[in-house]
C-alpha cells in the first residue's frame, strides 16, 4: 500500500502526466463547444435561406415537368396520354417543405451517446493508455528504474504498484473527462430548455464503462511499455496494432472478421453493444435491424481481458527476468 | 577471519553479442570483510559495474551463488537490502523532479520519515538546491544526491561504483572524507573505481580484476609491496641477477638497472660484493598501487613469487594471474 503511495505520487508529479489530465479537461470542452454550434437554434437567416433552396428546388422541378411534356418518351410516358400533364408531374414533383431544408442535429440523449459522448469516451481511453505508457517510459528513459529497484528489489511488488498508480490514474482522467463532458451537456440542454428523458442514466452508465476501460487501457499501456521498455516503441505498437491490427482480421479466413477487431470490441464496451453489417450477401428493405449483427459488452469485455491478461503476464515476467540498465 | 560482508563464489555473467557469447565475469571469487573500505578495481569493461549490478539483483549472473551480509542473493535481497546503499554508473534520477522530490519517493519506499531526506541533503551539502530540478544539477551535484540517497537507508554497507566521475578537486576531495568518514563509523564501502590513487589514499583493502577475472586481491599495502622492492645499480645487470637468484634473491633486470624484492637490503650487498661486485646505486623502490595495477591488468608479468606475495588477505580462489 506504501509503495502504491508513492507510485501515485510519482505520477502526479510528472508533469507529462498534468498535460494529459489538461486535455482530458479541455477535449471535453472543444466537443461541447462543437456541440453546441452544430445543434445552434435555426435563425431567421437560415429559415429564408432553406426557403429560398425550396423555391429553387420547385422551379427546377416545374422545369423537369415541362421537359417531360415536351419529350415524354425519355420520361417512359405515351405521348397519347390524355393526362400527360398530369401523368409527368405525379412522378416528378413531390410534397414539399421547409423542413427539408433546415435539417440539423439536434440535442437529444441519442446523439450525445453516439456522437459528442461517444467520441469523449473514445479520447479518455486514448489518453488513458498514453498516460500508462508514458508513466512507464519515463522510468526506462532516466534510467530511475534501476535505482528504485535498489530500494524495493521485489520486482513483481514494485511492477504491481506502477501498475496500479497507472490504471488509477487513467480512471482518475476518465471520471474527470466524462464528468465534466456529460455536465456542461446537461447544462447546455437546460440553457436551450431541451428535455433530456433519461440523460443521466444512460450517461452515467457510459461515463462507468468508460472509467473502467480507461483503467484497462492505462494499464495496458503501461505493460506493453513495461514489456518493450520504451514509450515510442509502445506507441508505435498500439498504432501499428490498431490499424494492422483491423486489416489482419480482415485478411485471415474468419467468417465473421469483425467480431475480432480492436474498434468493434471497443465500440462494443464503450456503447454497451455494437451493431455491424454482416459479411456476403444480404439484402434488406427499409429496416434492416435484422440483418446486422450484434457484439454485446460481454464479448467486448472477455476479449480485451483476455488480451490484457496476456500482455500483463507477459509484462511481468519479461520485468522479473531481465537485466535492468 | 573477519565476517565477510560479500562474498561470491565462481560469480559468471554471459552476455550474448551479435558475434556470440561474451563475457562479463568469470569464475570470480570475491570476499568483503566487514568494516573498513575495500577498493574494486579495474580497467575499463572489466566487469566490475557488472559484478555490483549482480549482487544488487539488477542483472542475473550465468551460474555462481553471492552472498551479503551471509545471506544468499537474489533469494533473500529483500532482506539484506534495507542495509545497503547504492550507486551504480550514474547518478540515475527522474530528470524533470527535484532532488527533494527524488530522494522523497525514495524515502517513502522505505518508509522513512521526510526528516531523514533534510538530514541526508545537509549531509552532502545539497540544501540549498534542494528544489531544483535534477536535470539542472551539474555532475557533482548529480552525485552528491546520489550519495544522500544512498544514506537514506542509514546502511551497513555502501557500495559506490565511481563515485567520483565528473567531479572537481574539492568534489573529490569532499567525496573521499565521506568514504573515509563513513568506513571509519563502521560502514563497510565497497568503492568501484579505477582512479587508483583515490583508491590508495582511501582504501584499506582492495581487489583488482581484469576481464571479468579476479588478479590479486588482499590489503593494500600488501598489494603494493610496500618497502620491500630495491633498485640496484651494478655494472653487468644480467651477471648480478645471476648472481643473487643463487642467493634466494628474486631479482628482474629493468633498465640496465636490479629489481630485488627483499626485506634485508643488507643481503644484496653481501651477495654481490662476495663475487666482487660493488654497487653503484641502491634505493628503495616504493611501488605504488598503479604500476601493480598496470602489470596485472596489461599482462605484464609478475613471476608466480612477487604476485603471491602481493596477494594479500587470502581470497578463496582468488589466485593470481590473469
Amino acid at each position: 500500500m506504501n509503495l502504491l503511495k508513492v507510485e501515485l505520487t510519482r505520477l502526479r508529479w510528472r508533469r507529462a502526466a498534468l498535460l494529459i489530465l489538461l486535455a482530458a479537461v479541455v477535449l471535453p470542452i472543444i466537443f461541447i463547444a462543437a456541440t453546441a454550434w452544430n445543434t445552434r437554434p435555426l435563425s431567421d437567416a437560415d429559415i429564408a435561406d432553406a426557403e429560398a433552396q425550396m423555391e429553387a428546388s420547385q422551379q427546377y422541378q416545374q422545369q423537369d415537368v415541362d421537359r417531360c411534356v415536351k419529350h415524354p418518351k425519355q420520361y417512359g410516358m405515351e405521348a397519347d396520354d390524355p393526362d400527360l400533364e398530369q401523368s409527368c408531374a405525379d412522378s416528378i414533383l413531390y410534397e414539399d417543405d421547409v423542413s427539408n431544408y433546415l435539417w440539423r442535429d439536434q440535442l437529444s440523449t441519442s446523439y450525445a451517446l453516439n456522437g459528442p459522448g461517444l467520441s469523449t469516451a473514445v479520447f479518455m481511453v486514448l489518453l488513458a493508455m498514453i498516460l500508462g505508457t508514458t508513466f512507464a517510459g519515463a522510468d526506462w528513459a532516466s534510467g530511475s528504474m534501476s535505482n528504485q529497484l535498489l530500494f524495493e528489489s521485489r520486482r513483481t511488488r514494485l511492477w504491481l504498484a506502477k501498475a496500479g498508480a497507472a490504471a488509477l490514474g487513467g480512471m482518475l482522467l476518465a471520471v474527470v473527462g466524462s464528468a465534466l463532458f456529460w455536465s456542461l451537456y446537461a447544462g447546455l440542454a437546460a440553457i436551450r430548455d431541451v428535455s433530456m428523458a433519461g440523460l443521466a442514466g444512460d450517461a452515467g452508465a457510459m461515463a462507468l464503462r468508460t472509467t473502467l476501460f480507461a483503467g484497462a487501457a492505462a494499464l495496458m499501456g503501461f505493460a506493453v511499455t513495461m514489456l518493450f521498455r520504451s514509450t515510442v516503441a509502445c506507441l508505435g505498437l498500439l498504432l501499428a496494432g490498431a490499424i494492422g491490427g483491423s486489416m489482419l482480421m480482415a485478411v485471415l479466413p474468419f467468417d465473421d472478421p469483425e467480431r475480432w477487431m480492436f474498434h468493434s470490441n471497443a465500440a462494443a464496451i464503450l456503447q454497451n453493444g455494437y451493431e455491424y453489417w454482416p459479411q456476403g450477401d444480404y439484402s434488406c428493405m427499409g429496416d434492416c435491424s435484422e440483418v446486422m449483427l450484434t457484439l454485446s459488452p460481454t464479448h467486448g469485455v472477455v476479449y480485451y481481458a483476455v488480451i490484457l491478461a496476456v500482455v500483463i503476464a507477459l509484462s511481468i515476467a519479461s520485468f522479473r527476468r531481465r537485466d535492468v540498465p | 577471519m573477519s565476517e565477510l560482508v560479500i562474498e561470491t563464489e565462481g560469480l559468471h555473467k554471459e552476455f550474448r553479442t551479435r558475434h556470440g557469447v561474451g563475457v562479463a565475469v568469470k569464475d570470480l571469487n570475491l570476499a568483503v570483510p566487514a568494516g573498513g573500505v575495500h577498493g574494486f578495481l579495474g580497467p575499463n569493461g572489466s566487469g566490475k559495474t557488472t559484478t555490483i549490478r549482480m549482487l544488487l539483483g539488477l542483472a542475473r549472473p550465468t551460474h555462481g551463488t553471492m552472498r551479503l551480509f551471509g545471506r544468499l542473493v537474489p533469494r533473500h535481497l529483500p532482506e539484506v537490502l534495507p542495509r545497503i546503499g547504492a550507486v551504480v554508473e550514474s547518478p540515475k534520477f527522474a530528470p524533470n523532479f527535484t532532488g527533494r522530490q527524488n530522494l522523497r519517493l525514495l524515502a517513502g519506499t522505505i518508509d522513512m520519515p521526510e526528516t531523514r531526506v533534510d538530514e541526508v541533503l545537509e549531509t552532502v551539502s545539497l540544501s540549498g538546491r534542494d528544489d531544483d530540478r535534477f536535470r539542472a544539477y551539474s555532475l557533482g551535484m548529480k552525485q552528491r544526491l546520489a550519495i544522500a540517497a544512498t544514506l537514506l537507508k542509514e546502511p551497513d554497507l555502501l557500495i559506490l561504483d565511481e563515485p567520483t566521475n565528473g567531479l572537481d578537486p574539492s568534489g573529490i576531495r569532499e567525496i573521499r572524507e565521506t568514504i573515509r568518514d563513513l568506513g571509519a563509523r563502521g560502514v563497510t564501502v565497497l568503492l568501484s573505481s579505477h582512479i587508483l590513487a583515490e583508491v590508495q589514499q582511501v582504501c584499506d583493502s582492495a581487489t583488482i580484476i581484469g576481464r571479468g577475472r579476479m588478479l590479486a586481491s588482499g590489503k593494500v599495502d600488501d598489494l603494493i609491496g610496500a618497502g620491500t622492492a630495491w633498485r640496484v645499480g651494478v655494472p653487468d645487470a644480467e651477471a648480478a641477477a645471476r648472481v643473487l637468484h643463487d642467493h634466494d634473491l628474486a631479482a628482474r633486470v629493468t633498465d640496465g638497472h636490479l629489481l630485488v624484492e627483499t626485506d634485508a637490503p643488507e643481503a644484496i650487498t653481501r651477495a654481490l660484493a662476495g663475487q666482487g661486485i660493488f654497487l653503484t646505486e641502491l634505493s628503495a623502490e616504493r611501488a605504488d598501487l598503479e604500476s601493480v595495477f598496470l602489470q596485472l591488468t596489461e599482462g605484464t608479468s609478475l613471476d608466480d613469487t612477487a604476485t603471491r606475495g602481493r596477494t594479500g588477505d587470502p581470497t578463496p580462489g582468488g589466485e593470481a594471474g590473469a
